[in-house]
């Protein structure tokens, strides 16, 4: 069943046994997973069915130059940001979980063993159904080669996506709302929580609506699912109130921000007879499969770096000019007055590439093609998604600006630090070496179009992880484990709030598997009605 | 002074695959100069020998094509590269460009 927060005519209690915050893809997995073993399960959304501006504006934050808009980069109604993600899902690796000391903060309480039993449960959530993502397995189904077979840095990996994309509400909510024991409030934001700090328990959360209408919700057990960011702002607003009793004891909500930024700083000139073809997308008929490179784990710890998701995409010599990235350099230095960093590299790569210059030039002003070879498929360029080390200073904290409901918004404060940018120079390194040491084509590295690459060109995946970190202790994050928030012994952290590191794919398949196995966690623990 | 096109390159050597340095060996001379000069430079800076006395040691010019390029893959796993410009060549490429400029010059 479902009640619209807004159109109720008072103040409301109610009880569950399970109370789920948030009705995103977290929050979907887990009421799925648990509905089953509890007598009603309450899920309270701050959305509605679809997008509204009134939910979506409670999105605003503070941020620092390159991190994306909070306003755009989420979605805030049933189903979440699954609402627009591209349903891109690969799984972590076993070395994502481990303490690497050439990584700081790095390492989770748990190991790949734990989270792998679930992974496919997690595909069959993310509609790209649970044949795996082994890669010998997928070269022979399409009688592909794998190019990076004999290579000990460099592999080949897998990624799996639905067509159309999975959007959980849409997929899994008609299912929910005819659910007997299932009941969801939507248009209900949460806006407090009440703390028995001697019994360590949550008793109790309080929702509103747009009409001002409050909901109390008493259950045994509370699991909050309000995304990456949320999580952690909603969190530090309750420890304001209970003194950092909440998972804040060592001080860490909020704080090791993660995202995946996406760089393109590599060119890759492909060797003509090579056949590249498993690195394309292959379509069946729901989904879309294909292979992208990363480095292997003997590299990475011969390297001590971070890894890569490089996904090997068409380019034209066009795209692959120099001269034209130098000409772009140029004209915004010396439209400031100042001049850039390899000023003669610069004007050296526009020279001696003038004849794509002029191309790029009569495509914008005159709409105009000259040079055919223009458009020759010569190699690719990457949009490489990059893992980023978890540092303390990446964070989110309450700001003095407030919310419709009175709430502190959140600054955001961000940065991509030069030891991060040059573990990802040094992977670019090992991948062009083996590029060659494969005869497949060679690559060229751009450490001059830096202030592009990190600037202007810099992407982001609008994955937010790392803010509710797991640990094996307070001191060192927010939840345990079992994403039990320290402090409490009912209120659970899901989503990839708790993710100790990002790993360098997309985060929602790990996501879905983390949910189910928090689920199967709760049902051990918590008795069933 | 002489331009060498690629075409010549190719010819001379036999083994830099064209279109893996496409960007720099199509169309224009100023641009194959300047890929020689820069190659060069980034000889000089890593390796104390001359080109030519380090290409003669390979053997390279009397090897059978498939060998050339065996052996050019063999110096990129060897960790025997160098930066010509961002562009990630092996050494025997790099002594080839950087002779080629000598010989210009």
């Amino acid at each position: 069943m479902i009640i619209d927060g807004n159109t109720i005519d008072s103040n409301i209690h109610d009880e569950a046994d399970i109370c789920i915050i948030g009705g995103g893809v977290a929050g979907i997995v887990l009421a799925r997973e648990l509905k089953d073993s509890y007598a009603k399960i309450i899920m309270v959304e701050g959305g509605d069915e679809y997008y509204s501006q009134d939910s979506q504006d409670l999105y605003q934050s503070n941020k620092t130059t390159h991190f994306p808009n909070t306003h755009y980069s989420r979605l805030r109604f049933l189903g979440g940001s699954s609402n627009h993600w591209e349903n891109n899902t690969s799984p972590f690796t076993a070395l994502d979980f481990e303490k690497r000391e050439w990584i700081p903060n790095s390492g989770w309480p748990l190991s790949l063993d734990d989270i792998e039993p679930f992974y496919m449960q997690a595909a069959t959530y993310c509609g790209t159904e649970p044949d795996g993502y082994n890669t010998n397995y997928w070269k022979s189904k399409y009688q592909q080669e794998d190019l990076f077979a004999a290579s000990g840095k460099v592999q080949t990996q897998i990624a799996k996506s639905s067509l159309p994309p999975v959007r959980f509400f849409a997929q899994y909510g008609e299912e929910l709302k005819q659910t007997e024991n299932i009941l969801i409030y939507k248009n209900s934001n949460l806006v407090d929580m009440n703390y028995e700090s001697g019994k360590r328990k949550i008793t109790s959360i309080i929702a509103q609506s747009y009409t001002g209408k409050k909901l109390t919700i008493n259950a045994k057990v509370f699991i909050m699912c309000l995304g990456g960011l949320e999580n952690a702002r909603m969190l530090l607003h309750f420890n304001d109130k209970y003194d950092n009793g909440l998972g804040n004891q060592g001080g860490n909500v909020g704080a090791y921000l993660m995202e995946h930024p996406t760089v393109r700083a590599v060119y890759m000139f492909k060797q003509e007879k090579k056949n590249f073809d498993f690195y394309q997308a292959h379509y069946e008929q729901s989904r879309v499969i294909k292979g992208f490179l990363s480095l292997t784990e003997q590299a990475l710890r011969q390297e001590k770096s971070v890894n890569l998701r490089i996904p090997l995409m068409n380019a034209s010599e066009f795209e692959l000019s120099a001269g034209i990235s130098s000409a772009h350099i140029l004209a915004d230095e010396l439209s400031q007055v100042s001049m850039p960093d390899d000023f003669g590299t610069h004007v050296m790569n526009v020279l001696s590439d003038l004849d794509m210059v002029i191309e790029g030039l009569a495509r914008k002003h005159f709409d105009k093609r000259i040079f055919e070879s223009a458009n020759d498929n010569i190699g690719f360029l990457p949009a490489m998604m990059t893992e980023q080390t978890p540092i303390r200073e990446n964070c989110i904290k309450l700001s003095e600006k407030k919310d419709g409901f009175g709430l502190r918004l959140m600054d955001i404060e961000y940065q991509i630090t030069q030891d991060d940018r040059n573990r990802i120079w040094k992977s670019l390194n090992v991948l062009a070496k083996e590029f060659g040491a494969l005869g497949l084509g060679r690559v060229k590295l751009n450490p001059e179009f830096s202030s592009r690459i990190w600037g202007s060109q810099l992407g982001f995946s609008n994955h937010h992880m790392g803010t509710t970190k797991m640990a094996e202790t307070e001191k060192d994050g927010v939840v345990d484990k079992n994403s039990l928030v320290f402090g409490t012994s009912n209120l659970f952290m899901a989503g990839s709030s708790v993710f100790c590191t990002g790993s360098h794919v997309p985060p929602t398949l790990t996501i879905c598997a983390m949910s189910i196995r928090l689920a199967e966690y709760i049902k051990t623990e918590f008795n069933h009605a | 002074m002489p331009r060498v096109s690629r075409r010549t390159l190719i010819k001379l050597f036999g083994i830099i695959p064209s279109a893996a340095i496409a960007s720099h060996f199509s169309l224009n001379a100023a641009k194959y100069d300047s890929v020689l000069e820069q190659a060069w430079q980034a000889w000089q800076q890593n390796l104390d020998i001359k080109p030519l006395p380090y290409l003669q040691a390979t053997k390279i010019t009397n090897l059978p094509e498939a060998e050339k390029q065996k052996l050019i893959q063999q110096e990129f796993a060897e960790d025997k590269v160098i930066s010509v410009n961002g562009l990630v060549l092996s050494y025997i490429e790099t002594a080839i460009l950087a002779q080629l400029y000598l010989e210009q010059v």
